[in-house]
């Protein structure tokens, strides 16, 4: 069945006419054959009924022949018992004993009665007279005479009234029969019964009666059957019987109607009745194939007047479909074609029904369709040549730019290559392009590598700026700029746009320029270095002259060349500071600071000279600000600047110093609830001495001015000071301000202010503290690590160290200095920056990493003066920094400035005091 | 040019160490052996044009001559030092050729001035 549907499928769904035929054929079949069917089953039973009420017809009229053929008999036989005379004969030929003449006589007459009786009606078969012994007497059939018949019912019972004994086997003739008795009665008024008369029917004219085939049409059958299924008839001897239900229905004595099996075998509709005065039944049947004949010959009839109507009907809705779908197969090819691209198609389909509309309305379609495409069309070559034009423009662009343009694809494979590039590296476009960019203008491996870096940042960020050496194509190196941006379409990166800048002729001023600042710097280092290394022997040397046996006049020169010589070295140091400002090369350190510490030990520090001048120092505080971050040694700077020239130019009174701080934002507690947030700082310094004149107030922070030029006279300094001051402050993001009120007296009041971010990071050391440290002994037991590789240095520092009173453990490289700084908890390491293996920027770093406690205080050592040093120290973790060559009182400082120095100094004992 | 020797340095060293000539002796001494092997150190680098092995020998040059006032040579030591921090190694073998001249006459000076206890003619 599925093979069948799908076999059928194709053409069968592809055809709408063969799909409309084969359903109608479906629908006419169904319909044909029940309409035959219940045709047939109506008719069926209608000529069922007919046919019971034909055979009911015949076997009555049948049954009625048969009862007055046998009442006519019976007449006929009684007839004779009323014949005047019979009785007596009967009697005279009877008694012929007494008589035997009129016996003879009667004898005569009766039996000319009975062959007369006889003749006249033939069904008689024999009439016979029965003595009252039961002897025939007299027979229409000699043979029978002297017969005894006394013990047959119909003598029994006819011998006193007629009777008839209906339909049984007659012992004299041995077949069937009727036998019909009356008693024969004297005439001579006695009314004596004198014999019987009686009477064999013959069953000829039943036979005939029951054969009669009116009503039976031509297959229809009547028979009288008796109780014992024997058929009753003359004709035949034979003891036929039937075996029938009608013969059953007959023997149990009922009537009815019923179909089924014929004495043939083959089906009948038959009616049977029993028939009690015949002690028979009349069964009257038809065949079935006849009687029903005509049904099946409708049915059949129906059948093919339909299915011809049906074949008739498909073949017109074939041809009429043909009619329907040729417009719609037609319309199908023309959007076919229209799908393929011919917009011309028509259908041309010209019909008022519904398919005519659908093809109009496709028409319209179509051509609307056309109408689009030909105005897409326009549009499309006007936005191409428009493209073209801005391409064009756009390619003209990137051919006149004086700016070497080059793209690439993914694979950086180039992909553009403008004239400026072909200037720049000398390969023509068709050289470079589809060639790799890597093997055109680089080199070495670096190189490539770089390349290959430059677009991953490119694809990363967005953006790459380079600037490197790339290869023209004669090998010769150039210096370009290169910005490199992913060239990205709709998301997709499709390559890279670069620009290749020649800036060889940059990058040599560059270098030039670089080289040149640098010179700049080393020079300012080497300045630097170069001054302050004879000051500082000057300022020992006097120093050392003073503590010495002095006449009173050596004395004063000696404390006169110590003075100037102070006086020299803060002029130079001035002029250091403010050409380094003046240069920016000045940089400001960021470390947490305790700004009331620092603060507080610059005024110790003025402290001895505000004393010998007789003048009160005071140091107020409003507020304790945490830890800062900042730069303390430039806050003492500024402070000491100011106090110092608070202390010279005040003769009388005294100097107030107040600090106010408070906090700003107050910013995000961290987890610790350690303060944070911006705090504001004010200090000022507010004297009692000659105050500022307003003119003088204007220069008065203007470099190389003093108030007063009779001021340097009498008082000396550069007049740098408070230009530097206020430079720091500026540097700070803060302010330093004047006021006076130029009346000698009263004073002036500077103030500084500037903001700084609270930290909760701990203060290493107060720079302010230098000097008292440095005026300190040193404890003899602190534990000092010298790590330093060459042997010479390794020799003078340990000399230096002796002579300072203290000992040092040596490591000769960093691995060492590590190692020995894991073993050993030291106060202080000595660290030579410059060393093989490790070096000591990065075992401060590892060292520092360990975080071991307590924290050793890493002192630098390094022979590059150079700015930036100090810096690229401190950010390793160093605390200090001393330059090479080494001298005694710097190491001596930076050595003091550590944590234990200090804390080990007050438990010294006397004896054990660095030696002077 | 700088001097080849200043004979304020080696004072000033004398000094520093407490007025020990043994001592500077020692020092000089250390000097005089590791010259060759920062000078070896030098050449070396510069055969195979390494600016970054250039750097270190030239510095402790530069600071051993420091210490013993050998300005000459310090300078020139600094300049290799410097150049060769800048990733250049140009000029490099002359440069060296020169710091061995310097140390040289630097070795000579010192000799003198041991005789003299390194005190200053």
């Amino acid at each position: 069945m599925i093979a069948l549907r799908t076999r059928l499928a194709g053409p069968f769904r592809r055809s709408l006419r063969a799909r409309l035929v084969a359903y109608f054929l479906a629908l006419s079949t169904v319909t044909v054959v029940l309409v035959g069917a219940i045709v047939y089953a109506r008719a069926t039973g209608d000529l069922t009924a007919s046919v019971y009420e034909r055979l009911q017809a015949v076997a009555d009229i049948k049954a009625d022949a048969l009862d007055r053929w046998v009442d006519e008999q019976i007449r006929n036989v009684v007839l004779v018992g009323v014949v005047p005379g019979v009785g007596d004969d009967a009697r005279l030929f009877l008694d012929d004993a007494s008589n035997a003449a009129a016996a003879a006589d009667a004898e005569g007459r009766l039996r000319a009665l009975l062959a007369t009786l006889v003749a006249q009606t033939a069904d008689a078969e024999e009439i016979f007279i029965v003595g009252l012994d039961g002897t025939i007497e007299l027979s229409t059939l000699a043979s029978h005479e002297s017969l005894s018949v006394k013990d047959e019912s119909f003598f029994g019972t006819g011998s006193s009234h007629t009777f008839v004994q209906n339909v049984y086997r007659s012992s004299l003739t041995g077949r069937p029969t009727i036998t019909i008795a009356t008693p024969l009665f004297d005439q001579d008024g006695k009314g004596q019964r004198v014999a019987v008369v009686v009477a064999n029917l013959s069953l000829q004219r039943v036979d005939r009666i029951i054969q009669e085939r009116t009503g039976l049409g031509e297959t229809g059958q009547a028979f009288l059957v008796g109780t014992d299924h024997t058929l009753i008839q003359g004709t035949t001897q034979a003891q036929d019987e039937l075996h029938t239900v009608a013969a059953d229905a007959i023997a149990a004595g009922e009537s009815g109607r019923s179909r089924y099996d014929g004495s043939r075998g083959a089906p009948v509709i038959g009616v049977y009745s029993w028939l009690p005065e015949r002690n028979a039944g009349l069964i009257a049947e038809m065949s079935e194939e006849e009687a029903l004949g005509s049904a099946r010959q409708l049915a059949i009839s129906i059948g093919i007047v339909g299915l011809g109507s049906a074949i008739v009907l498909a073949a017109g809705i074939w041809i009429v479909a043909r009619r329907l779908t040729r417009p719609i197969l037609s319309l199908a090819a023309t959007a076919s074609r229209v799908q393929q691209g011919d917009l011309e198609a028509v259908s041309g389909i010209r019909s008022d029904d519904e398919v005519g509309a659908l093809a109009s309305a496709f028409d319209d379609m179509t051509r609307e369709l056309r109408e689009n495409v030909e105005t897409l069309e326009r549009r499309v070559d006007e936005r191409t040549a428009e493209l073209r034009r801005q391409k064009t423009y756009f390619e003209s662009l990137v051919e006149v730019s004086p700016v070497a343009i080059v793209t690439m694809d993914p694979t950086e494979r180039v992909s553009a290559w403008n004239p400026a590039a072909t200037a720049l590296f000398g390969y023509m476009p068709e050289e470079a392009i589809g060639r790799g960019i890597d093997e055109l203008i680089l080199q070495t491996d670096a190189h490539i590598a770089e390349g290959r870096d430059l677009r991953v940042e490119a694809t990363e960020r967005g953006e790459a700026h380079l600037i490197a050496q790339r290869i023209r194509k004669d090998g010769s190196p150039m210096d370009v700029e290169i910005s490199m941006v992913p060239l990205i379409v709709d998301g997709e990166h499709v390559g890279f746009y670069a620009i290749y800048h020649d800036i060889t002729e940059l990058e040599q001023a560059r270098r030039e320029a670089d080289a040149a600042n640098q010179a700049k710097s080393a020079f300012l280092a080497a300045m630097s270095h170069e001054i302050r290394t004879p000051m500082n022997a000057v300022i020992g040397m006097s120093g050392l002259l003073l503590e010495s046996e002095l006449e009173g006049e050596q004395r004063d020169f000696a404390e006169s060349i110590s003075t100037s010589a102070e006086a020299l070295l803060t002029i130079i140091n001035d002029i250091l500071d403010f050409s380094k400002i003046e240069a920016g090369r000045f940089e400001l350190e960021s470390a947490p600071f305790d700004l009331i510490r620092t603060i507080r030990a610059t005024v110790d520090l003025i402290r001895p000279l505000a004393e010998k001048k007789g003048l009160t120092l005071e140091l107020v505080t409003d507020g304790e600000p945490p830890p800062l971050l900042g730069d303390a040694g430039r806050v003492r700077q500024i402070l000491l600047n100011l106090l110092s020239n608070a202390t010279k130019f005040t003769e009388h009174g005294g100097v107030e110093v107040r600090v106010e701080s408070r906090l700003l934002a107050p910013g995000s507690a961290d987890a610790e609830g350690e303060p944070a947030g911006r705090w504001a700082m004010e200090v000022t310094v507010r004297d009692t001495g000659i105050g500022i004149s307003p003119g003088a107030m204007e220069r008065l922070f203007q470099s190389f001015n003093q108030a007063d030029a009779s001021i340097s006279r009498r008082y000396g300094g550069t007049g740098l000071g408070l230009a530097i001051s206020r430079r720091l402050a500026e540097l700070m993001g803060g302010t330093l301000t004047a006021t006076s009120s130029g009346i000698a007296g009263e004073g002036s009041s500077f103030r500084l202010a500037f903001e700084a971010a609270a930290t909760a990071a701990a203060v290493a050391a107060t720079p302010g503290e230098v000097s008292a440290g440095a005026a300190a002994t040193l404890h003899p037991g602190m534990r000092i690590l010298l790590a330093e590789d060459n042997p010479m240095n390794r020799k003078l520092a340990l000399r230096l160290l002796e002579n300072l009173g203290l000992q040092a453990d040596v490591a000769e490289n960093g691995a060492e200095a590590l190692a020995a700084s894991e073993r050993t908890a030291y106060d202080v390491i000595l660290m030579d920056v410059e060393m093989p293996e490790l070096d000591g920027l990065e075992t401060t770093r590892r060292i520092r990493t360990a975080a071991r406690e307590p924290r050793p205080w890493i002192v630098a050592m390094t022979a590059s003066a150079m700015e930036g040093d100090r810096e690229a120290c401190l950010a390793a973790g160093m605390d200090e920094y001393v330059s090479k060559p080494i001298r005694p009182h710097e190491l001596r400082a930076a050595i003091a400035l550590a944590p234990a120095a200090a804390s080990r100094s007050a438990a010294a004992s006397p004896s054990s005091g660095a030696p002077r | 040019m700088s001097e080849v020797l200043e004979e304020q340095a080696l004072a000033t060293l004398l000094e520093m160490v407490g007025d020990d000539p043994a001592f500077v002796d020692e020092l000089v001494d250390a000097y005089l052996a590791d010259v060759p092997v920062q000078e070896a150190a030098l050449r070396d680098a510069a055969a195979r044009a390494s600016a970054v092995d250039l750097v270190r020998p030239a510095h402790t040059l530069k600071g051993a001559s420091l210490n013993l006032g050998g300005t000459q040579a310090a300078e020139i030591a600094r300049e290799i030092e410097q150049r060769a921090r800048t990733g250049s190694v140009v000029g490099a073998e002359e440069l060296i050729a020169s710091l061995e001249e310097a140390n040289s006459a630097l070795e000579v000076a010192l000799r003198d001035a041991r005789e003299r206890r390194w005190r200053p003619a």
